[in-house]
């Protein structure tokens, strides 16, 4: 196992799919359909990851979003990025988001497993980023140019 | 030569700038060789490099971090717990990126050891915070994070001293100012000390009017700690002995912050008088309060009394404003705006400022109606143009974009799982899931044809008996549910119009009601249609007794996809073709704010629908 993933998503079929495919890669899924179940769920530090649409009954994403914010700071959300006005995507992105995923002509369910797993393990693309960027830019100057 | 940058150069010798670039591409290379290692499994020898890189890079947080994912992988939890105190030492401040990943390796932590080890191992990064000239931003959000945890921790020598007087400055109100002086050092150092100390001397002790400035703070501690029940016990407490305004309003807010009235209606129930109080204090919560309880007449008297009591106070005013926007009362900001503006320029000339008292309520209440304000502006669009095409087009796409992404998933799933393993069952199976998936398509488009058909054939009926006949053309399902029609009166009323039209309206109606009561699951579910012949009009007046619509919701619910129900359940259409049938006749629908038990609609359609003059208009 290599993280526990909590998926709120009221469409039956999407969520199923999702799941399974997570599943494959021994990642941990606690499903959820609306708003409320996903907030019962919710405990400081009892997921790595949660993975959130925003149209769902009740409570919006943002609302949820919002209340998940509020019991742990530092987990890593993923919401779908269609149809969303602005404002609400702004609210989202003080919220704290870590990625974006598409619905719709673009879904693509093995990009999004591997944005999950890539947000899950130490040595992620994410961490080697910021490895990356933390280094100044001249340390990727060819050395043999010294030579000249 | 590499740099072009010749003064930066000549500030370093050459030595150093060859050994600068040599460890910062040799970092890259390190983490690279930890990361196989790791993933053929060498952990021992991952260890061992990733222990070097740490006194290589000694200012770099990135691989004391890496080398708790290894010694966690080894279940070495000391060695983990170690190496996570030196990586916080080196977190740059305001890196909130390192805390998160921080809080990550904490909570796996603390998914896979007991309670006890957890306890046993966290006086490392505890004393790491206390005893290291740590960035202070950064201790308080370790602390935050290591919560609860830090109970258990053994208190350090000054703060034991400071935990002991501290005790025994909870005995009466005449030190209170130390008293808080040395409460925020203590909430500082420990604050799941802090609580257990209220717990053992605060929450079980006998309410006195000697102490009751100590507990009421006491109370304000357990609702900042998040300890919500803890603070209802005591204020509800304190409250019995004496009512004070704040005590009051924090039990208030409380319940509003848990989304649980309990003990304010438990309260308000032994002391009714309170509502008729005017102090602004409780007044502001009673706005919350009632909102919930949905009783809009008390919201309305509420909002009443501040505005008579408070007509000189500029924040107050303000924050009266912006509960009217949040309800949607636009004729009361229109004649508050005036007042304000007259209001905040003498209180400039006079004093340069205005009083801070109440700015919090302000600037909460300014928070909340952002977004009302802006579905109050798209409202009144739609009082010229309902059909905001733009609404309607990204609900089209959402629900299209639903069935294609189930689409897309399931070949996407299958696909992968099929180069291994082909069965004509799992292949049929797909098959019928994407077919249901276009079923759900061409449904959509279906139950939208009432807004594109133009179809307009124009005739004398008798409104009642086709009302009748929809009601018989449902019949199944409202005896299904138990429901009975009544329909007055009995006589014919005659009407000029479309039929088509007519009958998609009242069906729309009656299957609108149907949910909503069934929703509600109670006895004597019942639909009241009552006809009102008039000169020019006739009124419908059409309830239910089902669940009913929240007062917040009053605004929305024509709009194209707005619904409260669960996917499949109802996709909000209903209301906003109802809305869109009407205008295309003259008429018009609105909602009964004052109708209490479930909804009623009040419905008007002219007499005599005149096409020419309303496609002139």
């Amino acid at each position: 196992m290599i993280g526990t993933v909590m998926l709120v998503e009221d469409e039956i079929k999407t969520a199923d799919m999702l799941k399974r495919a997570l599943e494959t890669e021994d990642i941990e899924v606690l499903w959820v359909q609306d708003g409320k179940s996903a907030l019962q769920e919710m405990k400081k530090g009892r997921f790595d990851l949660i993975i959130l649409d925003l149209k769902l009954p009740e409570m919006t994403g943002d609302e949820v979003l919002e209340c998940i914010r509020k019991v742990d700071t530092y987990v890593s959300v993923i919401v779908y990025t269609n149809y969303q006005d602005p404002p609400v995507m702004k609210k989202l992105i003080n919220l704290g988001v870590e990625g974006f995923i598409s619905k719709g002509a673009e879904a693509d369910l093995w990009e999004t497993v591997k944005k999950v797993k890539s947000l899950l393990d130490p040595f992620s693309e994410g961490e080697k980023n910021e490895l990356l960027g933390s280094l100044p830019h001249e340390a990727f100057v060819n050395p043999h140019k010294d030579d000249e | 030569m590499i740099f072009n940058d010749k003064a930066s150069v000549t500030e370093m010798t050459m030595m150093e700038t060859m050994q600068e670039i040599g460890t910062q591409s040799n970092m890259k290379q390190v983490s690279d060789e930890i990361r196989k290692l790791r993933l053929v499994g060498k952990l021992e020898e991952a260890t061992k490099l990733c222990i070097k890189a740490t006194q290589s890079f000694s200012n770099e947080p990135f691989f004391y971090k890496i080398l708790a994912d290894l010694y966690m992988q080894q279940k070495n939890y000391e060695a983990t717990f170690i190496a996570l105190g030196s990586y916080i030492i080196k977190i740059p401040p305001l890196n909130n990126q390192c805390i998160a990943d921080f809080a990550k390796r904490y909570y796996r932590l603390k998914r896979v050891l007991s309670k006890e080890k957890i306890s046993e191992l966290v006086g490392i990064i505890y004393t790491t915070i206390e005893k290291t000239s740590i960035d202070q931003t950064i201790a308080l959000k370790v602390k935050d994070i290591i919560g609860t945890d830090m109970a258990s921790i053994k208190p350090l020598a000054n703060q034991s001293e400071h935990l002991s007087s501290f005790i025994s400055l909870l005995n009466d109100d005449s030190n209170f100012n130390d008293l808080t002086r040395l409460e925020k050092i203590l909430e500082v150092a420990n604050k799941f000390q802090l609580e257990q100390v209220l717990d053992k001397h605060i929450l079980t002790r006998e309410r006195s009017l000697k102490t009751y400035r100590v507990d009421q703070y006491c109370a304000s501690l357990y609702e900042k700690f998040g300890e919500h029940q803890k603070a209802i016990k005591v204020l509800t407490e304190l409250l019995s002995l004496r009512i004070e305004s704040v005590a009051a309003r924090s039990l208030f807010r409380i319940c509003r912050t848990i989304k649980n009235y309990d003990s304010v209606d438990d309260f308000l129930g032994k002391n009714p008088t309170l509502i008729k109080k005017q102090d602004f204090n409780i007044l502001y919560e009673l706005v919350y309060y009632f909102e919930i309880k949905n009783d809009i007449a008390q919201l309305q008297s509420v909002l009443r009394t501040i505005d008579k009591s408070f007509a000189q106070n500029l924040p107050i005013l303000r924050t009266l404003r912006n509960f009217y926007i949040r309800f949607g009362m636009l004729e009361e900001v229109k004649r508050l705006d005036p007042i304000i503006r007259s209001l905040s320029q003498t209180k400039s000339k006079t004093t340069g400022k205005y009083t801070d008292k109440y700015d919090e309520e302000l600037a909460e209440s300014e928070t909340e109606i952002a977004s009302t304000v802006l579905e109050l502006y798209s409202e009144l669009e739609h009082q010229k143009q309902l059909a905001a095409i733009s609404d309607l087009t990204t609900g089209i796409s959402h629900e299209l974009g639903q069935p294609i992404t189930n689409i897309r998933y399931t070949i996407q799933f299958y696909k992968k799982l099929l180069e291994k393993n082909l069965t004509k069952e799992s292949v049929f199976k797909i098959f019928d899931s994407i077919l249901e998936e276009t079923d759900r398509m061409g449904a959509l488009i279906k139950r939208l044809s009432p807004l594109t058909s133009s179809r307009n054939v124009l005739e004398s009926y008798d409104l009642v008996d086709r009302i009748k006949k929809r009601i018989q053309l449902e019949k199944p399902r409202l005896d299904d549910n138990h429901i009975k029609v009544i329909i007055v009166p009995k006589v014919p009323v005659t009407i000029y119009g479309d039929t088509v039209k007519f009958d998609q309206l009242i069906s729309n109606l009656l299957l609108n009601a149907i949910d909503a009561i069934t929703e509600r699951k109670k006895p004597n579910n019942k639909i009241d249609i009552k006809v009102e012949d008039g000169a020019q009009d006739i009124h419908i007046f059409f309830s239910d007794n089902g669940v009913g619509i929240p007062f917040k919701n009053k605004n929305k619910i024509f709009d194209p996809f707005f619904s409260t129900k669960a996917p499949g359940k109802g996709e909000g259409l209903g209301l906003f073709i109802i809305w869109n049938l009407l205008k295309s006749q003259g008429g018009k629908i609105t909602v009964d704010t004052n109708y209490k038990d479930g909804a009623r609609f009040i419905i008007t359609i002219p007499k005599k629908f005149n096409l020419e003059k309303e496609t002139k208009s």
